[in-house]
Order: structure tokens, then C-alpha cells, then sequence
């Protein structure tokens, strides 16, 4: 039972880890997809990936806003925003499910849709190979939160919200939020108030199941219409020969096994994305947690909150996204063995901003560098690597534009 | 100054926020551009000419002398009336997901205009100040300056939903007989066609109106022999000077149009064209004429 605002902030946490964590498993799933007819792709499967790359990616979108709304939910009562999360696969004892790596297919749909499985709802039928039912359908429970399907957490989130006197409740300032129309549009919801949470709360419930009566465009409803779909055309692969959890290295937190990616310029190259995903998430711990600036000058901060949230956002499309898709095609190992490498989104250490403003942009601006140098050594001019490493240059430029004011 | 008039339909398939700019085939397009099944990978490049891929029962790619005029009189008989004007060296829209420049803000890199007639050819390019970070040099105009009407009149179309709605018929008709392989790309443009023809305002189809226009100085050497491309050996060894405008975008196309001006001045005006102010006026001058 949450009835205290410290239970209320551990339990958002865990809601934010397994926003972002959901968030990494569809980008995985759907930016190892097949694209071109010379992978082997007719037209009509081409036709077809592109709607389930599409709404993979929409979904990881969503999931995305919700990130945001928990981050605002944590702000609203006075907790920092949460963007650590452990390395994957986390198989048993952290959540209640599951979180791994998978390459689009029957196993990933199937672990989707019990990602976003309403309340009530039997488990979906399980696919024939490659997946540990069982450990999806039980719940083991080491943690004092205990749910098994996404929406209980938010359930008992919404009656922590409920229990806490509203005035004790809502102690964080509403600058330090954030809203659709800094993040390019994306849906998201700020919170001022008991009233908004519990609308937040319902809001991200109703997009990942729907509702009881109404379940149309829910997440759940979207995978569960991939995999029909799936199955009418006959399971064939969809997915580039990407490995189930590749890894560029042992990491302590993981507690299942790993492929390691052993080819040297798919190794720098899934480095170089781990390096840039870890920047993006750093520019958006920056950006809800840049308040103390706001005493000195409020203008001054608002700008860099919003340069913050550009550039945030900017990185996915210009780095992580691309990058990920070409290290989908590059090699495991050997390049003339079939096995190609993939994003790991590994994080190798903690998430941890400087206290003092200053030094937080010369962390950035040297990791910055540090990406687009490593970027610029993967391909040639032209290359979606080389692009990459461009991109990453004029993305500092305009940041440093914004903090000194030149470029 | 001469006065080289120009105009046609531009071929450019690019991905469009939020998927990433390079993303070769698209996926959530927010102005639907995809790469269809079966088609070609998307890549940017603003084709003038000879595009190596157009969907079908689309527009006639192609950017033609319409006009020159010499210190405003107009002269109906010079050779370079249908010559060819061109956009070489692969340019691009470079808007990179908001980091340049956001949506109908970006800037074309690299600007190096040509003249071809048959096999002679004349060019001249910008030259960025900064070859790091060229695109303050390469902006257009900030707004929409060009009014509806007069994409109208450039392209002849008083709108896109007639010829959408033409061309969903012609497209219906071909997947009648289309292979087995072709069928889900049609299927995709029908579908695209069908879904913006269905809203009451067009959807997409409004975005004929959307346009941007550039005001560029080109002052690169000149390429070729403009005197015998030009027909006159009076040129002033100044910059010469380009303004147009890209607009009525056909998303399903993937085109748009552009009309625009090559100004190459004479002798005598020099002075006048030294400063900014004297390049603007000049401009004004052009557009009026």
C-alpha cells in the first residue's frame, strides 16, 4: 500500500524504469526490422513491416510521454526525475516481468502484449518457441510493490496519489516541468494538482490497455493487431539476424546471458550509440532538473531548458535512431557469417549530474565531442555513421550557442 | 542585367520529421513521405532534371529557360530560351530533424546553379563564408512570401485535389492489371490518395500552398564561358545574382515547383550591385519587370 510520499516516489521510479525499459525493448524490436526488397522482402512484406516498424516506433513514441509524465509526476511532488534503469536482460526478481532484448518476431509481439495486457484479460496464447511463458505468467514478488501487469502499478500509483493530503502532496515548482509544446508536440501531461495526476495516471493506463469497453488503438491493441497480422502472412522474418540481448561487454547488472558483439567496427559502433543514448538521457536529466538555475535568471534558464529539450529530442532522430538501424545491418562477428549486431542501449555507469551548473555543460560538450569523433571513424563521408557524427557537431554548436552565446 | 527566367517541376524525396532525415525509406512521416514498396530508397537530392526514379501519372520533371530579358526588354529570340537550369552537386534540404532548421526553413546545400544548353554549360555556386556551417549563407527568406496565387499561375493548378482525385482514378485503373509485385506499393499511393482526398480540406493536398523562397548571391568562379552561353561579352565581373521559389509541394508527387531568376550583371551597373541594399533593390527591380 503507498499512503506516504516516500512509498509514492520509489513506486513513480519503478514506473519510469519500466517506461524507459519498454521504450528500449520496441525501439530494439523495431529498428532491427528488415526494410528493402534485397533483404528478402517481397513487396507485400515490405508494405507490411513498414506498418509494424511504424507502429512499434508510434508506441515507443507514447511510451516516451509517458517517461515524461512520470518525470513531471515526480517533479510535482518535489522528487528528482528518474533515468536510471537497469542494464538488460533483467529476467527475475526486479520486475515482475521479464526485460529483454528480442529481435521483432512472434516472442517479442507476444511479450508486448503482455507489457500493455489489460486488467482481467487472460495472457494471450503463448508463441510455439524461444520464450519462457512461465516466467511471464508467474510473478514472483521480492519487491514491497507488488503488481503483475503495468497497469496495477499505476493502479496502486493512483491510490498513493489519493491517500497523501493533496496539500502536503504537491511541493516541487511547476518550472520544472515539462509540457507538449517544449517537446516538439509529444504528448504529455503536466501536474499541478491531485486531480492531474489521477488524469495522468488514466491517461497513460487507458493508451497501453485501452479501456474495459473500448480497447481501439491502445497499445495493447496495436501489437495485438501486429501479430494477426503476423500470423496471416505466415511468420516470416521480418527481423534483420539480430542476436536476442547483444551486449558490447559483461555488465554487472544484468542477471541473464548476453551475446557479445566480437566484430571490432560493430563494437565501436554500438559503443558510439550506448555514448549517445547516455548524452540524450544526460540533456534530459539536465533539462527537468535545471531549477536551481532558475533563482539566478529565470529568462536565461527557461532558454536553456528549452535548447536542453531540442537537443534532446533532436539526438534521437539524428543519432540514436540511425545508428541503431545501420548497426542492425552491420556484422555480429564474422562479416561473412549471416548474425548482424544491434543496438544494446547499455548504460555503464550511474546517471549522475553535477550539482554545479558550469561543469554539467562541460561534461556535455566533452561527451559531444567524444560521440561525433568515435562517430566520424565508422564510415565513410556520406555514411548514415559519418551523417551521424555531422549532426552531432551542429547539435553542440546550437547548445553552445545557447550557453556562451556563440558558436 | 540579364535577366535568365526560369521554371518547372523539381523531383525531391526526402524523410520527413520525425523519422530521420537520412532514414532511406521513412516510417512516420508527418507529410507521409515513404519510400513505397518496391520503390527506390529515398536520398534527398533536389533533382531538376532526369530524377532516376518518378511515380507514375505525376509531373514532367524539369527546370527550363522561360525567358531572358536584357535590361528588362525581353528577348524572345535568345538561344537560351529552353535551356536547361540546374541544381548540381547532389543539393539537399538540410534541415537534419530541427538542428539546422526546422520544417520549410531549411537551407539547399550546396547552391551551384547551372545553364546547359545541349553540351555547353555555365555555372557559378555559393560560397559559404563558413564551409564548417554554411547554411546561414543558404537560408530562404523567412515566411511564405510567395501568394497562393501566383503558384497558381506558375504551375497552372489551381489546386491539388482535381488532380489528385485524376490521378487516384488513373492509379485504380492500373491496379487492375498490375503484377503481383507492383500491387502493394499502388496499393500504398491509393491509399495515401484516398485517405488526404477524404478530409474536407485535402489533407496533404494543401500543401500546395506551402512555400519557401531564396535570395542568393552567387560569387564561386564561374564555370564555362558565360559569354558565349549569354550571347554577350558586356558581363561585369561581379556576382551574379538567383531569387526563387519552391511551391506547390505534391506530397504524393514527391515534387514541387519552382520558378526563379538568374541575375547576371552587365556592364554600367556594377556600383550598384556592390552593397546589399544595392542587390535588393535590384531584385525588387527584376520581380517588377
Amino acid at each position: 500500500m503507498i499512503d506516504r510520499r516516500d512509498e509514492l516516489v520509489r513506486a513513480l521510479e519503478e514506473a519510469c524504469e519500466i517506461e524507459h525499459g519498454l521504450m528500449i525493448q520496441y525501439l530494439y524490436a523495431a529498428l532491427s526490422m528488415k526494410r528493402r526488397l534485397d533483404e528478402g522482402l517481397t513487396t507485400a512484406q515490405q508494405v507490411a513491416v513498414r506498418q509494424w516498424m511504424a507502429a512499434t516506433i508510434l508506441v515507443a513514441r507514447e511510451e516516451m510521454g509517458h517517461f515524461a509524465t512520470v518525470c513531471n509526476l515526480l517533479a510535482a511532488i518535489g522528487a528528482a526525475p528518474h533515468f536510471a534503469r537497469p542494464n538488460m536482460p533483467r529476467k527475475t526478481g526486479y520486475y515482475p516481468f521479464p526485460f529483454d532484448l528480442q529481435p521483432f518476431g512472434d516472442p517479442a509481439l507476444y511479450r508486448f502484449m503482455v507489457f500493455e495486457l489489460p486488467q482481467g484479460m487472460p495472457l494471450p496464447p503463448p508463441p510455439e518457441a524461444d520464450l519462457d511463458a512461465q516466467a511471464l505468467a508467474a510473478s514472483p514478488v521480492p519487491d514491497p510493490l507488488d503488481y503483475t501487469y503495468v497497469g496495477e502499478l499505476y493502479e496502486q500509483i493512483r491510490a498513493g496519489f489519493r491517500a497523501i493530503p493533496e496539500q502536503d502532496l504537491f511541493i516541487g515548482p511547476p518550472s520544472t516541468q515539462n509540457a507538449p509544446s517544449q517537446w516538439d508536440g509529444m504528448d504529455m501531461r503536466p501536474i499541478a494538482t491531485r486531480a492531474d495526476a489521477e488524469a495522468a495516471i488514466g491517461w497513460i493506463v487507458e493508451q497501453g490497455e485501452g479501456t474495459p469497453g473500448n480497447r481501439e488503438n491502445s497499445h495493447y491493441d496495436r501489437f495485438a493487431d501486429a501479430r494477426d497480422a503476423y500470423y496471416r502472412m505466415g511468420r516470416f522474418a521480418a527481423a534483420r539476424a539480430v542476436p536476442v540481448n547483444p551486449a558490447t561487454r559483461e555488465q554487472r547488472d544484468r542477471d541473464g546471458p548476453v551475446v557479445l558483439i566480437r566484430n571490432p567496427l560493430s563494437l565501436r559502433a554500438a559503443e558510439t550509440l550506448n555514448a549517445i543514448y547516455a548524452v540524450m538521457l544526460s540533456m534530459l536529466q539536465h533539462a527537468f532538473s535545471i531549477a536551481p538555475e532558475l533563482e539566478a535568471n529565470a529568462a536565461r534558464a527557461a532558454a536553456l531548458r528549452q535548447a536542453l529539450q531540442a537537443a534532446s529530442h533532436q539526438i534521437m532522430s539524428v543519432g540514436v535512431r540511425p545508428l541503431a538501424e545501420w548497426l542492425s545491418e552491420q556484422p555480429l562477428d564474422d562479416p561473412q557469417e549471416p548474425a548482424r549486431a544491434g543496438p544494446t542501449f547499455e548504460l555503464y555507469g550511474p546517471l549522475n549530474l553535477p550539482p554545479w551548473p558550469e561543469a554539467r555543460w562541460v561534461l556535455l560538450f566533452e561527451a559531444l565531442d567524444r560521440c561525433a569523433a568515435a562517430a566520424t571513424e565508422l564510415g565513410p563521408p556520406g555514411s548514415r555513421p559519418a551523417q551521424v557524427a555531422q549532426s552531432l557537431r551542429y547539435l553542440r554548436r546550437n547548445l553552445h550557442v545557447a550557453v556562451r552565446g556563440r558558436p | 542585367m540579364l535577366s535568365i527566367d526560369f521554371a518547372g517541376w523539381v523531383s525531391c524525396r526526402l524523410a520527413t520529421d520525425p523519422d530521420p532525415f537520412d532514414d532511406p525509406r521513412g516510417t512516420l512521416s508527418s507529410f507521409q513521405q515513404l519510400a513505397f514498396a518496391g520503390e527506390p530508397d529515398l536520398d534527398r537530392i533536389i533533382r531538376f532534371h532526369r530524377p532516376p526514379f518518378v511515380r507514375s501519372h505525376t509531373w514532367p520533371v524539369g527546370v527550363t529557360v522561360r525567358r531572358v530579358r536584357n535590361d528588362g526588354v525581353e528577348d524572345t529570340t535568345h538561344p537560351l530560351v529552353g535551356a536547361e537550369v540546374d541544381l548540381i552537386d547532389d543539393p539537399v534540404l538540410e534541415g537534419r530533424n530541427g538542428v539546422v532548421a526546422g520544417d520549410v526553413r531549411e537551407p539547399i546545400n550546396p547552391v551551384h546553379l547551372q545553364v546547359r544548353s545541349g553540351a555547353d554549360g555555365v555555372s557559378r555556386a555559393v560560397v559559404p563564408r563558413d564551409p564548417d556551417y554554411p547554411f546561414p549563407d543558404l537560408l530562404p527568406v523567412p515566411g511564405m512570401p510567395i501568394p497562393l496565387p501566383q503558384i497558381v499561375a506558375a504551375t497552372g493548378i489551381s489546386g491539388l485535389v482535381p488532380s489528385w482525385q485524376e490521378r487516384l482514378g488513373k492509379l485504380e485503373a492500373d491496379l487492375t492489371s498490375a503484377s503481383e509485385s507492383d500491387r502493394p506499393g499502388l496499393e500504398e499511393r491509393i491509399a495515401l490518395l484516398r485517405g488526404n482526398l477524404a478530409s474536407p480540406s485535402g489533407g496533404l493536398a494543401g500543401m500546395f500552398r506551402a512555400n519557401m523562397q531564396w535570395r542568393l548571391s552567387l560569387n564561386s568562379p564561374i564555370q564555362g564561358d558565360p559569354a558565349a552561353m549569354f550571347g554577350t561579352a558586356d558581363l561585369a565581373a561581379l556576382d551574379w545574382t538567383v531569387e526563387f521559389w519552391f511551391g506547390g509541394y505534391d506530397t504524393d508527387a514527391q515534387m514541387f515547383f519552382c520558378e526563379g531568376a538568374l541575375g547576371v550583371p552587365l556592364h554600367g551597373e556594377g556600383l550598384a550591385l556592390r552593397t546589399q541594399a544595392g542587390l535588393r533593390r535590384a531584385m525588387r527591380q527584376r520581380g517588377g519587370a
